[in-house]
């Protein structure tokens, strides 16, 4: 039986052209998404120095009969596609029948197959775009695609990888998102023989979640099931206890296969409206299955965009199944949750009812009737501040428990109290200068990270050390700190540096001084006060005082002002006065 | 239902029951205290967490029933503190207040809405005494921890183990652990990490009522009664680190300390430390401890206190504030301290009733 075919010149016409290999994370999902097509049941990827030497991917699928081999490096040989029709009607995933020859043209690659239920295998190599004959070969069943010097012959291609450490994070993000959307298939990572993950087949998704990242997530899923015509979502939406600082969480699958939509992107958003802090973004794992001609995935060459025939339908159907799942989760306890937008009528009447109860200075200490005074929660900055002296008496309220309007000599000023709060730490910390003092902990904090995140923290170890921290690693994807530096002991070091891993790990020039920015403009995030917290009057002043001191860094860490002043001849040109 | 109340009496039991109020919730019904009346007048507030119970002592039953009072308005009637009783009623469409010439309709919310409290029948509980009990926690609570994901930490863990009665919290760079004897309770286990805020509804409860506690724990919940309340608090879940192995054993360098005199003396000092230095400098050498800060714009302080050391030269460095915070919560006259290194855990005891164990700051 033969299984590849070149392709009729009127589908090649069809396809877009395009380049598939960027860089050895191309490579392995090519590869992998290949060995799923022949049925693998597990698939081993063993990468060296970041992909740059070799990349070797072996599956346990039907392999390949010899006529199939001699195919394989023409360009557009695939064995998925025969007609035009096909193309409209796509459910395997490597179906451009380009990977092999584009891989073969930039590397010395050799594939080593056997058919299932065949005595013998073969092999074929390319070298550069050269291919060589097949040969009869003694192998296991399955296909090994092993590739090595990857861009050899394009100097330009090889010049612009990325360091070892940021190839195998880009690898292991890629082998991440195809093994959650194949829980059926056993897979192992390694990188340099080292051991990145390695995932049992069968076991479901919320397992494999489990498997790839830290122990918050797996604690913290919700399931999702929304059917509708056409149109079926599933998987896990992740309670908001447990939030990343940007979208890389979001594991979104259509058909089984990863895809990066800005529909649904916002329309998790939309689902997760209320339950979030600003700046967090949630993390999710959701599959949309529906009839692959609903949707064209033939419109970039990494198919990772897609564009649906009824953009509409799918954008609802992520807002209510996500929503749903959401509302029946019990989220009750979930610490980091902030209600705040939810309730904002509410706190409107409340920040003035308290503006207009500050004429009567008594009621300032009789407004937090809930806390006794011996075992009161620390607030940081307050205590930190000087009580004023003899300072006239300002008037200032909250709104909407995020921003504090001050009257000025001028006019009104308008505060973010995060931002400007997040700006004094970020100062203070930017400013301090070594050696300053380091907090040695009672009991080692010890981290789990995941798989991706882990593979490359050789190299960010070393940044954290220059601040100060004692980190050392403890066992297998985890860490344990025995110390961190003074200012940043009242964070909560397990999220800092988990957080900071992630981030530095994926910023281009992880050097000391970038990522000491990064650290520091993290902690004074988590240390300001938060939108949605209401202050007291104690507390703004203190905010309001340390601003006046200040004399604080031009240089925001988010590049957003904190500080906004209307002047009365604004306000009055706008009133129509003059 | 109709009831009159004293305004006396329920201005404490409403001031007990508010730590139990959410201040938002996507439930508006929590932001109600719940009364009933039937033998007797019993109020209650949840939310979720944590629930309160408190059976009135002196109100007058004209009717019985149930009515749901929103929290924060009669904390704003209450604050005015306008008269000996208040009247209230359940009427067709809410709740009427009343008291001499002033009267307050609050709108209806059906009572049976409001989630109904665990029952306390049949649980196991141990008695102790409450003024022992405020002290254990008053003692620890100061270094838990305020994290928002190593949950465990956010609270204190009460455990009886024989006779004896702990109470431990750390936040991770400290560590108190407060201990009593305890008669009731024999041959009981009990064990519960109990969040903060469970913590500080037991302290204000005790501080109007009663003169000692009962306590339980099941799986997920602490139980608490008193005479007149009863508590019911959802546990942190997670691992409190093993603190027994954390407990410094067998130093060699102890020194006996003045309380006041080293509370004074660290005052002196935190006053020329910086946000970004919080250190002091302890310099123990035969006869004198000397305190040193310093920052390069708070200028410097060194102060010297006479102690009773014997061993060998030692400096060790520590955030001040930690000392000073233990200094607090102690009544006693003088504090054991026993040092090893600069980088190993100081522990400081006040008999053997406390042990506080505090982690040096490196400073090079």
């Amino acid at each position: 039986m033969q299984k590849i075919v070149e392709l009729d010149q009127s589908i090649v016409n069809k396809i877009a052209a395009g380049e598939v290999i960027e860089r050895p994370a191309s490579v392995v999902k090519e590869l992998v998404e290949n060995a799923i097509d022949a049925e693998a049941t597990r698939i081993e990827i063993d990468v060296e120095e970041g992909g740059r030497k070799r990349i070797q991917v072996t599956d346990t699928g039907y392999g390949m009969v010899d006529a199939d081999v001699g195919a394989a490096f023409k360009s557009h040989a695939t064995s998925k596609l025969k007609t035009p029709e096909d193309l409209f009607h796509i459910t395997t995933l490597g179906f451009r029948g380009e990977a092999l020859p584009s891989i073969g043209a930039v590397s010395r690659a050799r594939i080593t197959t056997c058919y299932r239920g065949n005595e013998i295998g073969a092999r074929i190599s390319m070298d550069g775009g050269v291919t060589g004959p097949v040969e009869s070969t003694g192998a296991p069943e399955g296909t090994c695609v092993d590739v090595q010097d990857l861009f050899f012959n394009t100097p330009v291609r090889r010049k612009f990888m990325k360091s070892p450490a940021a190839e195998i994070k880009a690898i292991a993000d890629v082998v991440t998102r195809i093994a959650l959307a194949h829980c059926h298939i056993a897979f192992l990572l390694r990188h340099n023989g080292r051991r990145v993950f390695s995932l049992e087949a069968g076991g479901g998704l919320a397992i494999r979640i489990g498997e790839l990242f830290e122990p918050e997530v797996r604690e913290a899923l919700v399931p999702v099931d929304f059917h509708a015509e056409g149109l079926s979502i599933s998987g896990y939406a992740v309670k908001p206890s447990v939030t990343r600082q940007n979208t890389t969480g979001q594991y979104v699958f259509l058909n089984s296969r990863f895809i990066r939509d800005r529909g649904i992107t916002s329309a998790i958003r939309k689902a997760y409206e209320g339950f979030l802090m600003t700046g967090r973004y949630p993390m999710i794992f959701l599959f949309a299955d529906m009839d692959p001609a609903a949707v064209d995935v033939n419109v970039h060459p990494t198919k990772v965009e897609v564009r649906f025939k009824e953009p509409g339908a799918v954008f609802g159907g992520v807002v209510r199944g996500v929503r749903a799942a959401l509302e029946s989760a019990d989220l009750v306890g979930t610490v980091a949750l902030d209600r705040s937008s939810v309730h904002r009528e509410a706190a409107i009447k409340d920040a003035v009812g308290q503006f207009l109860s500050q004429a009567e200075p008594a009621s300032h200490t009789d407004r937090r009737p809930l806390v006794t005074p011996s075992l009161a929660l620390p607030r940081q900055f307050a205590d930190a501040a000087p009580a004023p002296v003899d300072a006239p008496p300002l008037k200032f309220m909250q709104v909407h428990e995020q921003y504090i309007v001050v009257e000025t000599p001028a006019g009104i000023r308008l505060i973010d109290q995060h931002a400007l709060h997040e700006k004094i730490h970020y100062t203070r910390l930017m400013r301090s200068e070594g050696p300053l003092p380091v907090q040695r902990l009672l009991v080692p904090v010890t981290l789990e990270l995941s798989a991706a995140d882990w593979s490359g923290v050789e190299g960010v170890l070393e940044i954290f050390r220059a601040e100060g921290f004692e980190i050392e690693e403890f066992g297998a994807r985890t860490l344990a700190v025995y110390a961190v530096p003074q200012l940043l002991a009242a964070a909560d070091v397990a999220e800092l540096v988990t957080e900071a891993i992630g981030v530095l790990g994926e910023s281009k020039k992880a050097n000391v001084a970038s990522a000491r920015h990064e650290l520091y403009a993290m902690v004074a995030c988590k240390a300001a006060i938060k939108a949605g917290m209401r202050l007291s009057p104690g507390e703004i002043e203190a905010l309001l005082e340390q601003h006046e001191a200040g004399d604080l860094l031009d240089f925001c860490p988010h590049g957003r002002p904190a500080v906004l002043d209307l002047s009365i001849e604004q306000l009055d040109k706008q009133f129509g006065r003059i | 239902m109709k009831i009159k109340m004293s305004l006396a009496e329920l201005s404490a039991a409403w001031g007990v029951l508010t730590t139990a109020v959410p201040q938002r919730s996507p439930r508006p019904v929590l932001s109600n205290i719940k009364i009933r009346s039937a033998e007797q007048v019993e109020l209650s507030a949840t939310d979720l967490d944590i629930g309160i119970r408190y059976v009135f002592e002196e109100a007058q039953i004209e009717d019985q029933g149930e009515i749901l009072v929103n929290a924060e308005k009669m904390s704003r009637i209450l604050r005015e503190n306008p008269s000996d009783s208040i009247e209230m009623e359940g009427t067709e469409n809410g709740t009427r207040l009343s008291y001499g010439s002033d009267e307050f309709h609050l709108p209806g919310e059906d009572p049976s809405h409001f989630p109904a409290s665990p029952e306390f029948k049949g649980k196991k509980m141990f008695e102790i005494d409450k003024g022992v009990f405020q002290t254990l926690i008053r003692q620890t609570a100061f270094s838990a921890a305020h994290e928002e994901t190593r949950y465990a930490l956010n609270g204190v863990l009460l455990e009886l183990s024989g006779t004896e009665f702990k109470a431990v919290a750390t936040d991770g760079k400290r560590l108190t652990l407060a201990r009593t004897k305890c008669k009731g309770g024999k041959g009981m286990e009990f064990k519960a990490l109990v969040p903060l805020k469970g913590i500080q509804a037991l302290d204000k409860i005790l501080s109007l009522d009663d003169v000692s506690i009962e306590l339980g724990a099941d799986d997920g919940n602490l139980y608490a009664k008193t005479k007149r309340a009863e508590v019911i608090c959802r546990l942190l879940e997670g691992n409190f680190p093993e603190y027994e192995e954390v407990i410094p054993k067998g130093y060699e360098n102890r020194v006996k300390l003045n309380r006041q005199v080293l509370a004074s003396k660290l005052r002196l000092a935190d006053a020329f430390t910086t946000e970004e230095t919080k250190a002091v400098k302890m310099h123990f050498e035969k006869g004198n401890l000397t305190i040193t800060a310093q920052g390069p714009e708070s200028g410097e302080a060194r102060v010297v206190m006479a102690v009773e050391y014997e061993g060998a030269p030692m400096d060790i460095a520590f955030n001040p504030q930690y000392f000073l915070d233990g200094m607090k919560v102690l009544t006693d006259e003088s504090v054991l301290l026993e040092i090893q290194d600069a980088n190993a855990s100081a522990k400081l005891t006040a008999g053997e009733a406390f042990t506080y164990v505090i982690m040096p700051l490196s400073l090079d």
